[in-house]
């Protein structure tokens, strides 16, 4: 049916940058972040009967993405996800040419959180959903992601507070 | 700006979507299945869809033309059949009554003798 193809790679190129973008942040990891990506447009594909509209497609892509994304970090033990090893990523990890240097830090301090305080800020600053949506989504009590917000924010700030001054000062 | 703002703010910055790796889309669309998935609405279309129309519509009238064919031919046989036992039941009275009129025309004559 090329017609359902057609359409359905065009829904791919719209929203690949998200849902990759998604995996890979939760990740911190390419490769698998690509193969999280591909399941998920994979299981949209299987699934194409029950989108009934392109808002109900953008939640869908986002919802299934985090959940596909942290059960591949469930795993995958030996991946960076816990606060602990944030020192030894900072000095494991290599830069990426392509990222501005920003986004660069921001993902090191956003891999560096707690798997649900990571998920909560991704979703409130990269798809800009309010806490009670985030709170919809994940099927968790407002509190909690509010307070998982205040928690990773605090974290943030204090492990990175000289580059985050130096951004901050230069703008 | 105050501190937590400026770190709002450098967070949308920072997390704007990434480019996906380059062929990702080629990669999806090899990994999709033979057989297209098709929209419940219309799987419920299906026997509507053009094709079966015209398939269903074929077979139906062949049926319908075997059926008539079918009973044509019967009535055909019986026909033929009740004509056949008319002439053999005419052609038994037709022999019958020649032996009738020949006995009579026999005694007839041996009486006048």
């Amino acid at each position: 049916m090329p017609g359902i193809t057609g359409e359905f790679r065009q829904i791919v190129e719209a929203h690949q940058s998200r849902v990759y973008s998604i995996a890979y942040r939760v990740l911190g990891d390419r490769g698998t972040a690509e193969e999280v990506a591909q399941d998920v447009f994979l299981e949209l594909y299987r699934a194409w009967d029950s989108i009934a509209s392109d808002e109900h497609l953008v939640a869908w892509l986002r919802r299934v993405a985090v959940h596909r994304a942290t059960d591949a970090l469930r795993r995958r033990p030996r991946t960076l996800h816990g606060a602990a090893r944030f020192e030894d990523w900072m000095s494991e990890s290599p830069r990426e040419e392509e990222s501005l240097p920003l986004a660069s830090e921001i993902e090191r301090l956003l891999l560096a959180l707690p798997t649900a305080q990571r998920v909560v800020v991704l979703l409130r600053y990269q798809e800009d959903l309010l806490p009670a949506e985030i709170a919809e989504m994940l099927q968790m009590p407002l509190a909690t992601v509010k307070s998982h917000l205040q928690r990773a924010l605090k974290l943030m700030r204090a492990r990175a507070e000289d580059t985050l001054k130096e951004y901050t000062r230069h703008g | 700006m105050d501190e937590r703002e400026d770190l709002e703010h450098l967070l949308r910055q920072g997390l704007r979507p990434r480019q996906s790796p380059a062929g990702f889309t080629a990669r999806v669309m090899a990994h999709l299945p033979e057989t297209s998935p098709v929209p419940s609405f219309q799987k419920k279309r299906t026997f509507w869809m053009p094709m079966t129309r015209w398939a269903m519509a074929t077979v139906l009238l062949g049926i319908a033309g075997g059926t008539y064919w079918q009973h044509e031919r019967n009535e055909r046989i019986a026909g033929e059949r009740a004509r056949d036992q008319l002439i053999l039941a005419l052609r038994m009275s037709a022999a019958t009554l020649n032996d009738v009129q020949h006995k009579l025309l026999k005694s007839t004559t041996g009486d006048s003798e």
